[in-house]
C-alpha cells in the first residue's frame, strides 16, 4: 500500500534533488547540498524509512580494487522521484539550485 | 592517529544506535570517514564525525517510531472493527432469521455445555479451600493400594503423625456424625454435627465471631460438653440472639453449651455448622476407633511434595509395625479438596479432562454446521463481495467483517447460554442442596466472572469457526468471478463441486450416526417425565431410621449384635406408638424405598447362565448372570403399600433374616426367567454384589426358593424393557440397618406429618435419628430433578447438533441444486423433458444423500458396538432406516424448491443469463 504523502523540508528536498542528480553516498551529498553531516545522514534515514530512498551497498570488488571500505549507495525510489517532480513543480528555483553532476 | 580516533570514536558512538542497525551503521559511517579523509584530510573528517551521535540517535528514534507503529498495527489490526462492521452485522441478523435463531440457538447450547463443563470441573480440579491460604490445607489418609479407596479408622496412625509431622502443622481429625438436634421449642430435626480437633479453625485461620471456637482443653475426657454453632444455626434456632451464649442445646443424648458463634458462611469440614470436641483415646490398635478425617495446614515455607515424602516415610514404617492389617495401605498426603473430589487419582482426573474435551468438540460440531450454512449465505453473498474487493476493501478487510458478522452471531448465542447457565446453575445447586451434608461447601456454581470468562473465550472461538473459515474460504479464490456473476445477474458461483458433495455426504452420515441417539436419549428423558409411581404414593411418607453410635464402639461382633438387638427393639417401639397414632393407616420397612432397590446378579437353577457378562457396577462375586434388584422388607410391606399378591403365599416371619430361604418375586421376574410358567418352587442364588448392596444385606451363594409373586411395584417409570427384575426377602425388625421406615397416613397430606414422625422418634429415643424424611412424592422429584437435568442438558446438546444438522444438509442441498437453476432452465428452454431433467437433478441428490446415509449406518454400527447396546437398545433395525429415511427426505425436500424454479425460468431469462 503506498505510503501518504509526506510534506517535504526544504533539507530533504535538498537531499533528494542531490540523489537525482547522481550523488549517491553520505559525504558526496554533504559537499553539493552544503548541509552538515548532523543534518544529511538523519535525514537519508528518515526519506529511507518514507519509501523515497533506498540504500544498497556497494559490491565488495569494487571497493577492493580502490583500496578503501565499501560504502553505502543512496538512490532515489518511484516515489521519490514523484515526490521530487512535484515539488520542483511547486518550487521552480529547486530544480536549479546546484548543477548536473558531470558524468563520472 | 586521526585515523584511530575516528575509529574509536565511530566504534564509541555505534552504542547509541539500535543493536539491529549497529554494524551497518559502523560500516557505513567508517567508509564515509575514510572517504572524507583521503578527499579533505582528517580534520574535515573530525568535523563530519560530530554528525555521528545526532545520526546514532535518529535512527534510534525511528526504530522507536516504527515498533510503535508497527504495534498499534498488529495490536490494533485485527481489532480495527468500524462501526460499519457492527451496522452490518446487526443487519444481517435481522435479514437472515432463520439463520440467526437457528444458529444462535445451536451455539448457545454448545457455549452452555462446553462452559459449563470447564466450569464444574476446574472447581472439581481446584485444590484451595475459601480460606486465607486455603491451598495449603491439606489431608493425611491411608489408601488401600488394591481398590484406591480411603481407609478411615486411622486413629492409630494419627498418634504417630501427631507427635512426629514436622512438614504440618495444627494437624486433627474430624468424625462426621448425624445426631437429632433437640429443642423444646421446636420439632427435634437429624443434624449433622462434626467432633472435631480444635485446630481445625487455625488451620481455616478463621476465628469465632461471638465467643470463642474450641479449645484443645475441651478435647479433655470428663471436660464440659460445649458446642460451636454456625451463623446459620445461630439465626435459625435461637433469631440471632446475641444472649445465646452459656445456653444448652441437645444433641441426641448429650446436653452441649453454647461457647460460640462462627461468622456467617463458615464451614468445615464439608457443610458442617455444629462443631463438638472430638474425644479420642490415648491410643488405638490398628484399625479401630472410629472413621475420621484428618487434616493439617502446611507449614510456612514447606512444600506440598516436602510434607508427602515425610507421611509417606512415616506411613511406611507404621505399615512395616503392622503388616497384617497394612500390608496394602499406604499414607497419603493431598489437598485437602482432593480427598472429597477424589482426584487424587490421575485416572480420575484424566477421565474428566477428556470428558470436557469431548464436550468442547460438541461445541465445534456444532459450529462447523453453523459454519456450513453461514457459508452457504456467504456464498449467495459472492457478488457483494466482490464489489466490496473492486472498490478497494483487501482480504483482510472483508474476513474481518465476515467475522464480526459471526461475532454478532456469536454473542447472540453468549446471551442466551449465560442464561441457560445461570438456570443450570440454580437447578444443579438446588438438586446438590438436597445432598444436604454431604456436598463440600466449596463447591459452588453461579455466574461468576471465570463463567463469564469461559463463555467469552467460546465466543470468540466459536465465532472463529463460523466467521473466518467460510469468509476465507469465500474470499480465497479470484473475486472477478463473482463480478462476472453480478453481471450476469446470478450471484451465487462459488465453485466448489467437489466440497459441497463431501460436505453434503458428511454431514448426512454424521446426523444419522448421532440421531437415533439423541432419539433415544429424547424419549427416555420424556417418560422419565411424564410418568409416576403407579400407586397412591400420596398418602406416603417415609424417612430412613438410624441409631447413634458411641464412638468408641469397635467393630467387634458382640457390639455389633448389642446394637443391633438395642435398635430393633427401638424401631418396634417407634413403630408401635405410629400405628397407635389416629393419623396413621400402617406402617412398613425394608432397606430401601421402593424403586430404588438394590442390584445383585443372579444364577437361576435350570436356566444356562448368559455368556456376556453384566455391565455394572458388581464388586464381589461373578458379573456372569442375570441382573436382578432386591430388598429386604418388613413382613406387611405388601399389606401396606398396597401390592397385590398373585401368586403363592406372602412372606412370613419364619423367611425372616439372612438364613431365610423362602422369597417373593415380582411378575416382571416370572415372566422373563420363566416365560410364563410357574416360578413357585424354582431356586436361584446370588453369584454378584453391587457397590451400593453392602456385604451385610445379601448372602453370596445361598440358595433361595421363590414361595409367591406379586405385581410389579412400583411399575417401572421408563417402560417395562428396562425395568429389572425384583426379589423381595422377609426382615424383622433390627435385621435391616438403616430401614426405611414407611407411613402410610389416613386423610391429611404426608408432608404435615414429619414434625410428628421426628417428634415420636425423639419420644421413643434422643438417640434415635430419623433422616431424609419426605414423602414419596418428594422423592420422586428429587430423584427426578437430577435426571432431568443432565436429560435436559443432553437432549438440547443433541437436538440442537441434528436441527443444525438438519438445517445443514436442506441449506447444502438448496444451495447446491440453485447453482444448476440456470443449467436447468436452459435445458428447459432447448426442448429437454422436464422429467428427464428432473430425475437428473434427483438421481445425483439421492446418490450423495445415500452415500451419506450409507456412511452413516456404518458409523453408527460402530458407535452401538462401542458403546455395547446402549444406543439402540436393540432397536437398531428399525431406529437406524427410520433415521435414514428421514435425512433423505430433508435433502429431496430442500432440492425440491430450487429444481421447480429452474423448470420455471423463462428461456429468454436463462439464454440472457449465460
Amino acid at each position: 500500500m503506498p505510503s501518504p504523502s509526506p510534506s517535504l523540508s526544504f533539507t530533504s528536498l535538498f537531499i533528494l534533488q542531490g540523489l537525482a542528480q547522481g550523488h549517491r553516498f553520505g559525504f558526496d551529498i554533504m559537499e553539493v547540498t552544503g548541509l552538515p553531516s548532523g543534518t544529511i545522514y538523519p535525514a537519508l534515514r528518515r526519506l529511507e524509512s518514507l519509501d523515497l530512498v533506498t540504500s544498497d551497498w556497494e559490491k565488495d570488488v569494487a571497493a577492493r580494487k580502490e583500496g578503501r571500505p565499501r560504502r553505502r549507495y543512496y538512490e532515489l525510489t518511484a516515489a521519490g522521484k514523484r515526490q521530487l517532480g512535484e515539488a520542483e513543480a511547486r518550487f521552480r528555483a529547486v530544480g536549479r539550485l546546484f548543477p548536473k553532476r558531470s558524468a563520472s | 592517529m586521526t585515523r584511530h580516533l575516528l575509529s574509536l570514536t565511530i566504534g564509541l558512538v555505534a552504542w547509541l544506535a539500535p543493536r539491529h542497525d549497529r554494524a551497518r551503521w559502523r560500516e557505513e559511517w567508517r567508509a564515509e570517514l575514510d572517504e572524507i579523509e583521503r578527499r579533505r584530510g582528517p580534520r574535515a573528517a573530525l568535523r563530519v564525525a560530530l554528525g555521528a551521535a545526532p545520526d546514532a540517535l535518529s535512527l534510534r528514534r525511528l526504530r522507536v517510531e516504527r515498533v510503535t507503529a508497527n504495534g498499534q498495527q498488529t495490536g490494533a489490526r485485527w481489532m480495527r472493527i468500524s462501526s460499519t462492521d457492527l451496522k452490518l452485522a446487526v443487519r444481517m441478523l435481522v435479514r437472515y432469521p432463520g439463520l440467526t435463531l437457528v444458529g444462535s440457538l445451536g451455539m448457545a447450547v454448545g457455549i452452555t455445555i462446553a462452559a459449563g463443563a470447564f466450569t464444574i470441573v476446574s472447581a472439581l480440579m481446584d485444590p484451595a479451600l475459601p480460606f486465607a491460604e486455603g491451598d495449603r490445607i491439606v489431608a493425611i489418609g491411608d489408601w488401600d493400594v488394591r481398590t484406591n479407596n480411603q481407609e478411615q479408622r486411622v486413629l492409630h496412625e494419627y498418634t504417630a503423625w501427631r507427635t512426629e509431622l514436622r512438614t504440618v502443622e495444627h494437624l486433627g481429625a474430624v468424625r462426621m456424625v448425624s445426631r437429632n438436634l433437640i429443642a423444646p421449642d421446636g420439632p427435634p430435626e437429624t443434624v449433622s454435627v462434626a467432633e472435631i480437633s480444635a485446630s481445625a479453625f487455625p488451620v481455616t485461620r478463621v476465628s469465632a465471631a461471638l465467643g470463642r471456637s474450641l479449645l484443645p482443653d475441651d478435647e479433655r475426657p470428663g471436660a464440659p460438653d460445649v458446642v460451636v454453632i454456625g451463623d446459620d444455626v445461630w439465626h435459625r434456632r435461637f433469631n440471632g440472639d446475641p444472649r445465646v451464649l452459656g445456653r444448652e442445646m441437645q444433641l441426641g443424648s448429650t446436653h452441649h453449651t453454647i461457647v460460640g458463634v462462627m461468622p456467617p458462611g463458615f464451614r468445615f469440614p464439608l457443610a458442617h455448622s455444629l462443631w463438638v470436641p472430638l474425644r479420642v483415646g490415648p491410643s488405638y490398635e490398628p484399625l479401630t476407633g472410629p472413621a475420621v478425617t484428618v487434616f493439617a495446614r502446611l507449614a510456612p515455607g514447606v512444600s506440598l511434595q516436602a510434607a508427602q515424602a515425610e507421611v509417606a516415610a512415616i506411613g511406611a514404617r507404621v505399615s512395616a509395625a503392622s503388616p497384617a492389617t497394612h500390608e496394602f495401605l499406604r499414607a497419603r498426603l493431598l489437598p485437602y479438596t482432593h480427598v472429597f473430589t477424589e482426584l487424587d487419582d490421575p485416572d480420575e482426573a484424566i477421565a474428566l479432562r477428556v470428558l470436557e474435551t469431548a464436550l468442547v468438540l460438541l461445541l465445534v460440531v456444532v459450529c462447523v454446521n453453523v459454519a456450513i450454512l453461514v457459508y452457504a449465505r456467504t456464498a449467495t453473498r459472492q457478488a457483494e463481495i466482490a464489489v466490496r474487493s473492486a472498490l478497494g476493501a483487501s482480504r483482510r478487510r472483508i474476513v474481518i467483517q465476515l467475522f464480526v458478522e459471526a461475532l454478532a452471531l456469536a454473542g447472540l448465542a453468549a446471551l442466551v447460554a449465560l442464561g441457560l447457565l445461570a438456570t443450570g446453575f440454580a437447578q444443579l445447586e438446588a438438586a446438590l442442596a438436597q445432598l444436604a451434608i454431604g456436598f463440600p461447601f466449596w463447591l459452588t456454581f453461579g455466574l461468576s466472572g471465570k463463567v463469564v470468562s469461559y463463555v467469552a473465550a467460546f465466543t470468540v472461538f466459536s465465532a472463529a469457526i463460523v466467521g473466518v473459515f467460510p469468509a476465507l474460504k469465500a474470499t480465497g479464490r479470484r473475486v472477478q468471478v463473482g463480478l462476472q456473476g453480478l453481471s450476469g445477474g446470478g450471484g451465487a458461483r462459488m465453485q466448489m463441486g467437489r466440497l459441497w458433495t463431501l460436505l453434503v455426504v458428511m454431514q448426512v452420515a454424521f446426523t444419522v450416526a448421532i440421531l437415533p441417539a439423541a432419539l433415544y436419549h429424547a424419549w427416555n428423558s420424556l417418560r422419565v417425565r411424564a410418568s409416576s409411581f403407579g400407586y397412591a404414593s400420596e398418602e406416603f411418607i417415609a424417612g430412613r431410621l438410624m441409631m447413634e453410635r458411641p464412638a468408641d464402639s469397635a467393630a467387634a461382633p458382640d457390639d455389633e449384635r448389642r446394637f443391633r438387638t438395642t435398635f430393633g427393639a427401638r424401631q418396634a417401639d417407634l413403630q408401635r406408638l405410629l400405628e397407635e397414632d389416629a393419623a396413621v393407616a400402617a406402617t412398613t420397612f425394608s432397606i430401601t424405598e421402593p424403586g430404588g432397590e438394590l442390584a445383585a446378579i443372579i444364577e437361576i437353577e435350570g436356566l444356562p447362565v448368559p455368556g456376556d457378562p453384566i455391565n455394572y457396577n458388581i464388586v464381589a462375586g461373578d458379573r456372569h448372570g442375570y441382573l436382578v434388584r432386591f430388598n429386604r422388607v418388613g413382613t406387611n410391606f405388601f399389606d401396606a403399600y398396597g401390592v397385590p399378591l398373585l401368586t403363592g403365599r406372602p412372606l412370613t416371619s419364619a423367611d425372616a433374616g439372612l438364613e431365610g430361604d423362602s422369597v417373593v418375586v415380582d411378575r416382571t421376574f416370572a415372566d422373563r426367567m420363566f416365560a410364563g410358567q410357574n416360578a413357585l418352587g424354582r431356586r436361584f442364588r446370588y453369584v454378584g454384589r453391587s457397590r451400593e448392596a453392602g456385604e451385610g444385606n445379601m448372602a453370596l451363594g445361598r440358595w433361595y426358593e421363590i414361595v409367591g409373586v406379586v405385581s410389579d411395584f412400583p411399575p417401572h417409570r421408563t417402560g417395562s424393557d428396562l425395568q429389572e427384575p425384583r426379589i423381595y426377602h422377609a426382615a424383622l425388625r433390627g435385621q435391616v440397618y438403616p430401614a426405611s421406615i414407611a407411613v402410610r397416613i389416613r386423610h391429611d397430606a404426608p408432608a404435615a406429618f414429619a414434625d410428628r414422625f421426628r417428634a415420636l422418634s425423639a419420644e421413643v429415643d434422643p438417640a434415635l435419628q430419623l433422616r431424609d424424611i419426605s414423602t414419596v412424592e418428594q422423592i420422586r422429584r428429587r430423584e427426578e430433578g437430577l435426571l432431568r437435568l443432565i436429560g435436559t442438558v443432553v437432549v438440547a446438546g443433541m437436538t440442537s447438533v441434528v436441527a443444525l444438522s438438519a438445517a445443514g444438509i436442506y441449506a447444502l442441498m438448496s444451495f447446491t441444486v440453485s447453482r444448476r437453476r440456470k443449467e436447468i432452465g436452459i435445458r428447459a428452454a432447448l426442448g429437454a423433458d422436464p422429467r428427464r431433467i428432473l430425475v437428473g437433478i434427483f438421481s445425483r441428490v439421492l446418490a450423495q444423500l445415500s452415500t451419506g446415509a450409507a456412511f452413516g449406518a456404518v458409523g453408527a454400527v460402530v458407535l452401538e458396538r462401542a458403546l455395547e447396546g446402549e444406543m439402540f437398545q436393540g432397536h437398531g433395525a428399525v431406529i437406524l432406516p427410520v433415521v435414514a429415511m428421514l435425512m433423505i427426505a430433508i435433502g429431496l425436500l430442500a432440492a425440491a424448491g430450487p429444481a421447480r424454479q429452474g423448470l420455471r425460468i423463462q428461456p429468454t431469462e436463462a439464454l440472457r443469463d449465460e
